[in-house]
């Protein structure tokens, strides 16, 4: 188990390797700078600027420079904010994008398994259909179209929640920002959960395992769910990825001070050290996420772990 | 000759009391399908009695295993059952759920087909084994004494280590291990009746041999009732003491053993006995010999295949030598059967031969000329005379091309010159060739029987007049009866056509029958070549002797006086991995494998680390039983 | 093994009715009763769009200067009713839908082309190469690329076509796994070997034999793809990165109606009522064209 853990993780860092660089020279190669905005600059502000920031060094320094940086940690100036880098900012706002996504993640892994678990034991009855209509809604409906909804209705309407804020972190101030996150989610762990459990029921070990005389629960329990979680496993990994890029959304209709607000308007202001860094920082996250997730995944199928050199005679 | 435990089973059962264990009575067993509503098991009814061995015996189809399964509960979700299955008086279709849980494994108890799917991958077979245990124990166990019992029942069923397969799972077995696990996982429970849903149709015959006598073993030492649902007549003339035949949904007719097999009442009975080949019963070659001793058409020399396998990105390739050193000719109007078990390497030979896959050493001579030389487009020429036909009939056939066009397709390569109407009328003629008429030119194979796809893919591979026809397992996915005719067909075909065959199988009874000359292989060397009669008659090498003798010959007379299986276990390896390059003629035309100098044996322990087994079956286990 | 003395049933005529895969897959689709209201529902919604604007008393652009931030009614014609600058909103939706859909159509025919030639390779060459080619996809997929996107859409400024482009490319990498892996798993299949007996060469046995069996696969995933694609370029319109005036899409109109919900609801009610209708039947139809393809075994 180990070994495969450490095969995994040097695999991951040539990825990542290669992400960032693609990042930083997409960006430096792009026309126009991260100073040419409205008003033309006299060219020796330009000048002293590109100086200060060290934009006029050769670009293969500059990419030298930048890769050090991030290994240290360090991950730029912010060249519209320039009181805070990009590393600064970043820690800023994580603690509360981490939250959210967090307790989304907790929340559509428990409730998707459970709702599938259920779907597939009551087949085809009403609480079948009823969980299926609602998994429906939720995998179709955008999270920027419920996010007002669930505003309107539990915020205005109802009054029971705050529309919005950080609140401290109070509960209720939670509440809507991570269903709305989690819901698509849910969904669809929901819709892999019934599916497998329900092809998996069909299948012949767990004919066996019935004749042995175990009750269904038992037999469920012990032989049916671990299985079936495999291709719930396999998505949460892009699950991971899809919850970061969906609480950049969530953030900003929420007003949340997570890592997505800031992405969002050093996008929209051409920040491009903001950019290239929150981007740097997500796939770092995402990436080390799909190892652990991909570690799960081992742990649950044994035939991953063990047929290393059996699975190069396929 | 099936390897049985010695004694005569004309008075198998004294002490048996005609009351039954198990009473069926007018079982009707339907599915809700797409289509529609289907009924499986027509009302049928049958008693099991205590301490016998009772064989189900049909073709695929005619409601064997359904009934049985009904009889548990363990229909799929679509499927459901009535009438009456009582046991205990008491009527099993129609217990509670709670109830019925409580006859399943701990009073009846079932094994199946295929032991790699039916036991769960991610438990280890010790705690698969301890659910059993815990579940039906009548008291509480402590951990030791769980292990204990576990342990007992793996020596019991013969498997070596046993403390270690505890840990292991079961991908990491063989197939025959697995089914070993599995009777001892059932057994654990102490039932009273066991089923056995066809639990040897997916293991090499040597293997099989061993599983049946275990069973046997347990019968005889417990008294345990058997149902042994199978399609083969040779495992029922072996094991069983009654016999029921069912076709259709219907139970044909149903006797003891000897009534069955020595005078069938019915006619379907009949056929179906008639369709069996028999290894003791070698009639003569199907076609005469053109020029038995002229030039052989084919000449196969110091073959040998590699195959280097890649381990991800972290391991090292590994080699796994399929074939080394086989060699072998073949002459004009001659079938030659090439015979092994799983791991051989028979149908890597196929495929080298017509250069499928690429030889990694040795030559191949065809009508003089030696295949490994010929570039692309000579090549492309010479396989108009060189066909193959396929071991899966439906999966040798592309599913979105009607069958005409499937046909017609090597004329597009062969004969560039005809037009499309030209080919289709070749392929028509083709089809009918092989019986099937116009109506079947332009379906689709998920249309057709096993059958006639089958015959399908014989007009495919004869339809440019090949002069050799390799048939690679092409009966072996058939049932008995389809089968029979299929390879009447093929003699026909061959003496039509003047075909030269290698007949590739795994069925030593099936070869029997259509063979001049046998080649035995094992672990991708020759071991022995011989005319058909020679070699059953007197086979010289151990392994063929072992092999013949785990043949179940469908005769229950000639079952009974059937000698231990030839050799001890652990013998072959050490006589087949010293067979060496060497052949040696013995008698003329009789070759045999003859030990190499100096070879030690290697460790053969049939485990994962074994590269041999990789994947595919060792043909041995270490300890498997000798009678 | 002799003649058997009765009629051999292998050989006997057939004489039912033919039927082809995919006259057996519409038959399954028919009887799937959402996947048959999606379809309805998705036919006339694409009517709608395409003719529709020839049909609206009122163009897309032109405002209105009589009614502006009118309510929906039947009376005025204006029967979505109409935003902050007279613009008639039922037009706006159709013209949403239609680059909506337009922008779906061109990315999923970009990412089912590359997506089949990059798997179709990588799973018929196989070895060194399909290793290395799968690889790259991992990488790819690991990647947050929305991000990416968003990222290209900061430096070449707002482009239709980039856009178009861009959404292709996000969802070709599924689809060249999911060829790939049939790809390989028929490239195993017997008949490819018998095929490669018959004298049959690379590109011919790719065309005949692998392409037409791509088909199906093909075809669900791209139709369980486009309900996302759709979402997708919601999701960027919404953010501020999708189509540009006077151009509008569904996510932009949403945007702009969630602004100004609590005084102009029907702003955001119509466009998200087309989207949401839209997303639904088309994944319904992709379900039901998985169903209906979904051969479990044979004979």
């Amino acid at each position: 188990m180990l070994g495969y853990a450490f095969r995994r993780l040097l695999t991951t860092i040539p990825v990542l390797w290669i992400a960032i660089t693609a990042c930083f020279f997409v960006l430096r190669l792009a026309p126009g700078g991260p100073f040419d905005g409205e008003r033309p600059l006299p060219a020796a502000v330009k000048a002293n600027l590109a100086a200060y920031y060290g934009l006029d060094d050769p670009l293969l320094v500059q990419y030298g420079n930048y890769l050090a940086g991030v290994v240290r940690g360090d991950l730029g100036p912010s060249f519209t904010t320039a009181d805070f880098s990009v590393a600064e900012q970043i820690a800023i706002g994580l603690p509360y994008t981490m939250i959210i996504g967090g307790l989304a993640f907790v929340l559509a892994t428990l409730l998707g398994v459970l709702a599938g678990v259920l779907g597939a034991l009551y087949r085809d009855r009403v609480a079948d259909w009823a969980i299926a209509t609602l998994i429906l809604l939720g995998l179709v409906l955008p999270n920027f179209l419920v996010a007002p909804i669930l505003q309107l209705v539990f915020g205005l309407t109802l009054d029971w929640l705050p529309v919005g804020g950080w609140g401290g972190g109070a509960l209720s101030h939670l509440v809507l920002p991570v269903t709305v996150l989690a819901l698509p989610h849910i969904a669809r762990i929901s819709r892999l959960m019934r599916g497998a459990l329900i092809e998996i029921m069909n299948g012949p070990f767990i004919r066996t395992a019935t004749a042995k005389g175990l009750s269904r629960a038992a037999v469920i329990r012990r032989h049916a769910l671990k299985p079936a979680l495999t291709p719930v496993v396999s998505y949460l990994g892009p699950a991971a990825g899809y919850l970061l890029t969906g609480s950049i959304v969530v953030e900003t209709i929420f007003g949340l001070p997570g890592i997505g607000r800031y992405f969002i308007n050093a996008a929209l202001n051409r920040d491009y050290g903001m950019v290239l860094g929150t981007v740097v920082f997500y796939m770092v996250l995402i990436v080390i996420l799909n190892l652990l997730v991909n570690l799960v995944y081992a742990w649950l199928d044994p035939r991953v772990r063990t047929s290393a050199t059996a699975r190069g005679q396929a | 000759m099936s390897g049985l435990a010695a004694g005569p089973r004309t008075d198998a059962v004294p002490d048996a009391s005609p009351e039954a264990v198990l009473s069926v009575r007018n079982l009707t067993v339907g599915f809700r399908t797409e289509d529609g509503p289907v009924e499986a098991v027509h009302g049928i009814s049958f008693d099991v009695r205590r301490g016998e061995v009772l064989g189900v015996v049909g073709e695929s189809g005619s409601g064997k295993s359904q009934s049985l399964l009904a009889t548990l509960g363990l229909l799929t979700s679509n499927g459901h059952a009535r009438g009456e299955a009582l046991h205990d008086g008491r009527n099993l279709l129609t217990m509670p759920e709670r109830e019925l849980r409580r006859v399943r494994g701990r009073r009846i108890g079932m094994i199946f087909q295929d032991p790699l799917t039916s036991l769960t991958p991610h438990l280890r077979i010790g705690e698969q084994l301890s659910e059993t245990l815990r579940l039906h124990a009548p008291d509480r166990l402590s951990r030791s004494d769980v292990r204990r019992r576990c342990t007992e029942w793996l020596e019991r069923v013969h498997l070596n280590e046993p403390a270690r397969r505890l840990e292991q799972y079961p991908h990491e077995l063989s197939g025959g291990m697995r089914q070993r696990v599995m009777i001892a996982m059932t057994m654990l429970a102490g039932p009273e009746l066991l089923i056995a849903d066809e639990p040897t149709t997916a293991l090499d015959v040597t293997v099989q041999a061993g599983i049946l006598d275990l069973m046997r073993e347990l019968q005889r030492d417990l008294g345990t009732s058997i149902v042994l649902v199978t399609h083969d007549m040779g495992v029922v003339a072996g094991v069983c003491d009654r016999v029921q035949v069912m076709n259709g949904g219907r139970i044909v007719e149903s006797g003891t053993v000897d009534e069955i097999f020595h005078a069938p009442a019915e006619a379907y009975t009949r056929r179906l006995l008639a369709a069996v080949p028999r290894i003791d019963d070698v009639r003569a070659p199907p076609a005469e010999l053109v020029d038995p001793h002229g030039e052989p058409l084919l000449r196969v020399e110091g073959l040998g295949v590699d195959f280097s396998l890649h381990g991800g990105l972290f391991s090292k390739r590994r080699r796994f030598q399929a074939l080394e050193g086989v060699g072998l000719t073949l002459h004009a109007g001659e079938t030659l059967g090439i015979v092994g078990e799983s791991g051989s390497g028979k149908s890597t030979l196929a495929r080298a031969i017509l250069r499928l896959i690429e030889p990694t050493v040795g030559r191949v001579t065809w009508l003089g000329r030696a295949l490994g030389e010929l570039d692309a487009k000579a090549m492309r020429d010479a396989r108009r005379d060189l066909q193959i036909v396929f071991q899966d009939p439906f999966a040798s056939l592309n599913p979105s091309m009607p069958v005409v066009e499937s046909i017609a397709e090597p004329l597009r390569v062969f004969e560039p010159a005809l037009s499309r109407r030209g080919r289709r009328d070749r392929a028509r003629e083709a089809l009918s060739l092989v019986g099937l008429d116009d109506s079947f030119a332009n379906r689709y194979p998920h249309e057709l029987s096993g059958g006639q796809n089958q015959r399908v893919g014989i007009a495919r591979a004869t339809i440019s007049r090949p002069k050799l026809l390799v048939c690679d397992e092409a009966v072996s996915a058939l049932d008995v009866s389809v089968q029979a005719r299929v390879l009447a067909l093929l003699a026909k075909l061959q003496r039509e056509l003047g075909l030269s065959m290698l007949f590739i199988t795994h069925d030593l009874a099936v070869v029997s029958a259509v063979a001049h000359r046998v080649l035995v292989l094992y672990r991708g060397r020759v071991v022995e070549v011989a005319p058909t009669r020679t070699l059953f008659a007197g086979p010289r090498h151990p392994y063929t002797q072992r092999l013949l003798s785990a043949v179940p010959v469908a005769d229950p007379r000639a079952e009974r006086h059937a000698s231990g299986p030839a050799g001890q276990a652990g013998d072959e390896d050490g006589a087949a991995s010293n067979a060496g390059e060497r052949l040696r003629e013995v008698a003329p035309g009789h070759w045999v494998a003859e030990a190499r100098q100096g070879r030690d044996v290697p460790g053969d322990t049939g485990g994962p680390g074994d590269p041999a087994r990789s994947g595919a079956e060792p043909a041995f286990e270490p300890t498997a039983p000798t009678g | 093994m002799a003649d058997a003395p009765y009629d051999d049933p292998d050989t006997r005529p057939l004489d039912s009715a033919r039927s082809t895969r995919g006259r057996d897959a519409w038959r399954r689709f028919r009887r799937n009763r959402p996947a048959m209201a999606g379809l309805v529902l998705l036919v006339l919604i694409l009517l709608a769009a395409l003719i529709g604007p020839y049909f609206t008393p009122f163009d897309n652009e032109t405002p209105d200067w009589s009614a502006f931030r009118a309510p929906p009614s039947l009376a005025s014609g204006h029967w979505f009713g109409t935003d902050q600058n007279g613009r008639d909103l039922l037009a706006r939706t159709l013209q949403g839908t239609r680059v909506s859909l337009a922008v779906a159509g061109v990315a999923t025919l970009v990412a089912v082309v590359i997506g089949v030639v990059f798997g179709a390779v990588a799973g018929y060459i196989g070895g060194r190469l399909d290793q290395a080619m799968m690889r790259f996809v991992d990488v790819l997929y690991a990647l947050p690329y929305i991000l990416f996107v968003i990222l290209l859409m900061v430096i070449f400024g707002r482009n239709v076509y980039l856009l178009f482009a861009a959404i292709g490319c996000l969802e070709w990498l599924t689809m060249a796994r999911i060829v790939r892996g049939q790809t390989l798993s028929l490239r195993q299949r017997e008949f490819i070997e018998a095929a490669r007996a018959a004298g049959l060469g690379s590109a011919a046995i790719v065309r005949r034999h692998i392409v037409p069996n791509l088909v199906g696969p093909v075809v669900i995933y791209a139709a369980l793809t486009v309900p996302e694609i759709v979402a997708t370029e919601s999701f960027l319109s919404y953010l501020g990165f999708g189509v540009q005036e006077p151009l509008t899409s569904l996510g932009t109109l949403i945007a702009e109606g969630t602004d100004v919900f609590e005084i102009l609801p029907w702003l955001l009610w119509f466009p998200a009522a087309f989207l949401v209708t839209l997303l639904l039947s088309m994944l319904f139809i992709g379900d039901g064209l998985r169903d209906a393809f979904d051969m479990r075994g044979h004979g």
